[in-house]
């Protein structure tokens, strides 16, 4: 495969004195959705967050290893934090709409970066994310109302168009659903759906049924360390590593 | 959930169903988005740079502030002193020796005019205007001389009296002119010297401001803290208590909550108001008292008690008070027995911190007469007393020079106070800071 | 016998009534297996308190009352009709006569207050006397009510716990008879100056000069709004104008950008600037800044510009409110979820576009609260005024001219020597009345915008 969007090679995270992450290498493609799965505590979602350098906001956070995005060490000194974030978009666990008007939500990654120069170019930006979120329908009449004054599901989903709305290469996401009900959850599951191939996404979660319905790759963390990594067909009838199995078939985690 | 399918056993990468080539990718490496970038990174770095210059702003008024106090201060309590000859013999006080170790020793030299025998050995000394180089206070350094030692009643001596106040600023080198002149005079007899100025830590309020001590204040300032804390400290544990883990959620309830919390916001003076036409005018209690002051400050402090002494006991944790309620512990047991004594550091430091905000309150304490002139240290509750801010702001109404560094000097001690005070505070927070 | 004395006597009976009851409810248990509902320790405090209250509280009743009943005694004296009428000298000629009569003094200006010491001291010491009995008379009483009830099966634990709960709820029923205290005291006499001067006047006149006050009109010189005016622009405008950038920024940097240690440093000290005393802002503004300020004036062309003026006490008092804004800002930005900054700095926000954006925008209500909180402080706020401000109302726009403040009049109008009933000493309590409703609407906005905003993050 050649169409690795990123690529991390030996990559170790450090809390203080306390290793994290210890030694993980993994590719990203642009055409799969890459799951990570793995007990609670596992670090799945601190590598999830040094794909974007989130880790940088925390003091005592120290990576090695190597990260590329198409090529470009992204801990490398020329690499502009700022960019990087445009180009690697992040979703969180629990929806976090800015307590803004649903337009601003949206607006605010296009505005601060730049990307549209009038006030049309902007409507059509934000129409186009939300329209690719699928939530335009619900909410086109009312995008002066608050960001927070929608349900779980869909502040989930102005979250994924608020990531969309920046143009961004990579969508990372941290466990999307764990705060949403299961047919908010679908909704998303489905929406992941229709985005790819469009970005190349990254999806942390605990749930194993989840993992298998969307995504094509998986990847699992046991303990700070990538136990497995291969295709998800592959991962959940023939895991290789006796601790996969143990995971899959429910042993622990 | 129907419209999903499951993905196990599809692994069609390949057949995505969208092209990949659909999406253009901003570019990021255009010219105008590498400025704009610039220009992003340049405003984030004004605004860090701004922060920062708030904060070592702030930081610098604090800074200036107290270097300037102490900066004016200091001299304050050095005293100049000139070293004066005097002939006792010669002078011929009619006085013996015998009285100057009894009891009436001050008031016999007194009238035995020894201010006199002082005054005219400075004229001998220094010429005409000898006299008025010294300190009103002058012939006192020389009575506690002569009851030091009442051998000199005979004797030729030279005792080192404290000098005038505008002889004392020149020699401080901030005086007028003329006074700079006799300074330099003096400094080339080599008769001036410098020393801690003991009137400043021992007297009261005087007119002369080589005369005034900052003494009648601080006990002025003390008698009232103990009727603010005798009162202000039990009411005030009492309510917290009360209110914590008795309190029934009613209206009579939330109105004493309300009460405390608005009072806790009261602007200082309107309690002054109502010290003024209370404890006053109703209850016809006596101006300028220590008395009156700390029933004030009490009122005004004790919110401050309440609302800290809820915080601590609120931060007891509850199985605490299961556990105690779980042997057979009365309500009032658990609270006396358990609750209070691991809730009394936190509020012992909001207590503390209460007073120090009361030592340094002067507004409610102008309203009820405290800015009267007390030259005396007040001996009881309902004397007429000043307290260490109120002799602040009235020293620094005073026009005369000398004034300048004693308002400062007086400053510092009620800041060396106020600071001593809360790093107590700090000290029992951190000691016995408890993590549940 | 002096208050002080019998106060500990009281004390000390209390003790010895503690010690007997315990000692005579240990005394029942001995060769007694059964189970008691309450220690002998709680037999005695059942005694003690019993034994101590009622003559403390009579005693507190009382000093309230004596002087007041001691002076009737002696203005009913045959001597006292020479007194000059109620004023100064009445009140300076019996003050002189009661220090006579209590020994602190011994010579006296006055020769009526010789004559009337002695009548003085009589008064006294038969009040004295009266106190004394009944105090004594209430203790024995109490304890022996108290003791004869000490029974092996007497519940005296839930008796003393009963007094210990009426103490504590007396206690807290202090801080609402200090907030009936204030408003009625400050009504009352906001009443009597009403009735002088038409409300009106006071609220909507724009003439301020208390010192000539015309007797057919009071209302004309007592006009009030130059002071509001004086006060909104000193402590609103000024104050705020230095302390909300600076107190804002301080808490944006130490709380996001400050490494841990320098947070943990600076934001005690610059708590410090919140704890010095007013009366050393007061003295620094009215020596150092009150100066620099005028003549800045006069360099930039202003040579009229007052050495009093609203600039030097608005700054230094905004100095003074820069650690209240900046706690308050800080506990506003911190209680944001962090989830939205991380939000925001996910998409490739910087800091700062973070902070303006996304932080303030949801800190908002908790920041307008804080500031409302910083500007009903520095309304209130007197002795910066009282020694930097002027006392002269004006009503201007200039920050070098000068202004007064509501604070500065009450304390000019109550310093004086004038009397008490007169409309310039009531006028200082319908400022005062002023002042502590302004002062509480203030608060109650404030904290009911800080509360929903608590709530709506919780």
């Amino acid at each position: 495969m050649t169409n690795h969007k990123m690529t991390a090679r030996d990559v170790s995270v450090y809390y203080g004195q306390k290793r994290a992450i210890d030694n993980v290498s993994i590719d990203v493609d642009m055409d799969n959705v890459t799951a990570f799965i793995g007990p609670s505590g596992c670090g799945k979602s601190t590598f999830l967050r040094t794909l974007n350098r989130m880790n940088d906001t925390v003091a005592s956070a120290r990576v090695e290893g190597k990260i590329e995005l198409d090529g470009h060490d992204i801990y490398s000194p020329d690499m502009d934090v700022v960019q990087l974030r445009a180009r690697v978009g992040m979703v969180f666990q629990k929806p976090n709409p800015f307590p803004k008007s649903i337009y601003e939500n949206v607006a605010y990654g296009p505005r601060i970066h730049g990307l549209a120069g009038a006030k049309s170019d902007l409507d059509q930006i934000v129409e186009k994310s939300l329209r690719r979120a699928g939530l335009w329908d619900e909410v086109k009449d009312r995008l002066t109302d608050s960001g927070t004054a929608l349900s779980g599901g869909q502040q989930q989903r102005l979250c994924i168009a608020r990531a969309i709305a920046v143009d961004p290469e990579v969508i990372l996401m941290d466990e999307p659903c764990s705060a949403l009900d299961p047919i908010a959850t679908a909704k998303i599951e489905e929406l992941i759906h229709e985005l790819r191939g469009r970005y190349a996404i990254v999806i942390v979660t605990h749930n194993m049924q989840q993992a298998a319905r969307v995504s094509q790759r998986t990847a699992f963390f046991h303990l700070g360390t990538l136990v497995e990594y291969g295709d998800t067909s592959a991962i959940f009838t023939n895991p290789r590593e006796e601790r996969t199995k143990d995971y899959i078939t429910g042993r622990y985690g | 959930m129907n419209s999903v399918t499951p993905f196990i056993g599809t692994p069609d990468a390949t057949a995505s169903a969208k092209p990949a080539t659909a999406r253009v990718p901003t570019d990021w490496t255009t010219k105008a988005m590498q400025s704009r970038i610039r220009r992003r990174y340049a405003a984030e770095r004004r605004f860090r740079l701004a922060g920062l210059a708030a904060v070592w702003l702030s930081a610098g008024f604090l800074a200036f502030l107290l270097s300037s106090m102490l900066w004016q201060g200091a001299s304050g309590f050095v005293e100049t002193r000139v070293a004066l000859p005097i002939d006792f013999a010669a002078a011929a006080l009619p006085i013996e020796p015998a009285r100057l170790t009894s009891r009436g020793a001050d008031l016999a030299l007194a009238s035995a005019g020894l201010e006199g025998a002082v005054d005219s050995a400075a004229t001998r000394a220094f010429g005409k205007d000898g006299e008025g180089l010294l300190s009103d206070g002058a012939w006192v350094t020389v009575r506690d001389a002569l009851k030091a030692d009442p051998g000199l009643l005979s004797r030729k001596t030279v005792i080192a009296v404290p000098v005038a106040s505008p002889v004392d600023m020149a020699a401080k080198g901030d005086g007028p002119p003329e006074a700079e002149a006799v300074v330099a005079r003096l400094k080339a007899r080599g008769v001036l010297t410098r020393g801690l100025s003991m009137t400043f830590l021992t007297t009261a309020d005087s007119t002369d401001a080589t005369r005034v001590g900052i003494w009648g204040a601080f006990k002025g300032s003390l008698l009232t803290m103990i009727v603010t804390l005798l009162l202000a400290f039990p009411i005030g544990v009492l309510s917290a208590l009360y209110l914590e883990e008795y309190a029934p959620k009613n209206r009579w309830t939330d109105l004493i909550e309300v009460s405390i919390n608005n009072l806790a916001a009261v602007p200082s003076i309107i309690f002054g108001l109502l010290g003024l036409a209370v404890f006053l005018g109703t209850f016809g209690m006596p101006r300028s008292a220590p008395l009156v002051g700390g029933l004030t400050l009490a009122l005004m402090t004790m919110p401050v008690i309440v609302i800290a002494g809820r915080n601590a006991i609120k931060a007891v944790p509850p199985s605490i008070r299961d556990a105690a309620l779980g042997i057979g512990a009365s309500p009032v047991q658990v609270v006396f027995h358990h609750v209070l004594p691991l809730a009394l550091p936190g509020i012992l430091t909001g207590t503390i911190i209460g007073m120090a905000r009361a030592l340094g309150e002067t507004a409610p304490l102008l309203m009820i007469g405290m800015r009267a002139f007390i030259a005396a240290p007040p001996s009881g509750l309902r004397d007429p007393a000043t307290v260490l801010p109120v002799q602040i702001f009235l020293w620094s109404d005073q026009v005369s020079r000398g004034f300048i560094e004693k308002t400062s000097a007086a400053i510092i001690v009620l800041l060396v106070f106020l600071l001593a005070m809360n790093g107590v505070a700090i000290y029992l927070r951190n000691k016995f800071e408890t993590r549940w | 016998m002096s208050a002080l004395a019998l106060f500990f006597l009281v004390l000390g009976l209390g003790l010895i009534a503690w010690l007997s009851a315990r000692m005579r409810a240990a005394r029942f248990r001995v060769g007694n297996t059964a189970r008691f509902s309450s220690l002998p320790a709680h037999h005695g405090w059942y005694v003690a308190l019993w034994t101590a209250i009622p003559p403390l509280l009579f005693l507190v009743g009382w000093s309230m009352v004596a002087p007041a009943l001691v002076t009737d005694t002696v203005l009913a004296s045959p001597a006292a009709v020479q007194l000059p009428p109620p004023g100064f000298d009445r009140a300076s000629i019996l003050s002189e006569a009661r220090s006579l009569a209590e020994g602190r003094s011994f010579g006296a200006f006055h020769e009526l207050a010789r004559v009337l010491s002695p009548v003085y001291a009589a008064a006294q010491s038969r009040y004295d006397w009266i106190a004394t009995a009944l105090a004594l008379l209430l203790t024995f009483a109490g304890g022996a009510f108290a003791f004869l009830r000490v029974r092996p099966g007497f519940g005296a634990r839930t008796r003393v716990e009963r007094i210990v709960m009426i103490l504590l709820l007396g206690a807290s029923l202090i801080a609402i008879l200090t907030t009936v205290g204030i408003v009625a005291s400050l009504l009352y006499e906001s009443a009597r100056f009403f009735s002088i001067v038409p409300i009106t006047d006071f609220l909507f006149g724009t003439h301020w000069s208390p010192q000539v006050v015309d007797a057919r009109d009071p209302g004309a010189s007592l006009g009030a709004v130059p002071l509001f005016w004086g006060t909104f622009f000193i402590g609103a405008v000024i104050a705020m104008i230095v302390a909300i950038p600076f107190g804002l920024m301080s808490a944006i940097y130490l709380t996001q950008y400050a490494a841990p240690t320098t947070r943990k440093w600076m934001k005690p000290i610059l708590e410090v600037l919140a704890g010095v005393p007013t009366v050393v802002y007061g003295y620094f503004a009215a020596l150092t800044v009150a100066p620099a300020v005028r003549d800045f004036a006069v360099w930039i062309g202003i040579s009229w510009a007052s050495s009093e003026s609203a600039l030097a006490a608005g700054l230094v008092m905004g100095i003074m409110i820069i650690p209240f804004v900046s706690s308050m800002a800080d506990d506003s930005i911190a209680a944001v979820p962090s989830s939205m900054r991380d939000g925001s700095l996910a998409m490739g926000a910087t800091s700062s576009e973070t902070i303006r954006r996304v932080l303030l925008p949801a800190a908002l209500p908790g920041v307008v609260g804080g500031v409302l909180l910083a500007v009903s402080r520095a309304i209130g706020e007197t002795m910066i005024v009282v020694m930097a401000a002027s006392g002269v109302a004006t009503l201007t726009l200039n920050p070098f001219a000068s202004t007064t403040t509501v604070t500065k009049q009450i304390v000019d109008l109550l310093t004086g020597e004038a009397e008490f009933d007169s409309a310039k000493t009531l006028a200082a309590f319908a400022l005062g009345l002023t002042l502590f409703v302004v002062t509480l609407l203030l608060n109650i906005v404030a904290l009911t915008v800080v509360k929903r905003y608590r709530e709506a993050y919780e």
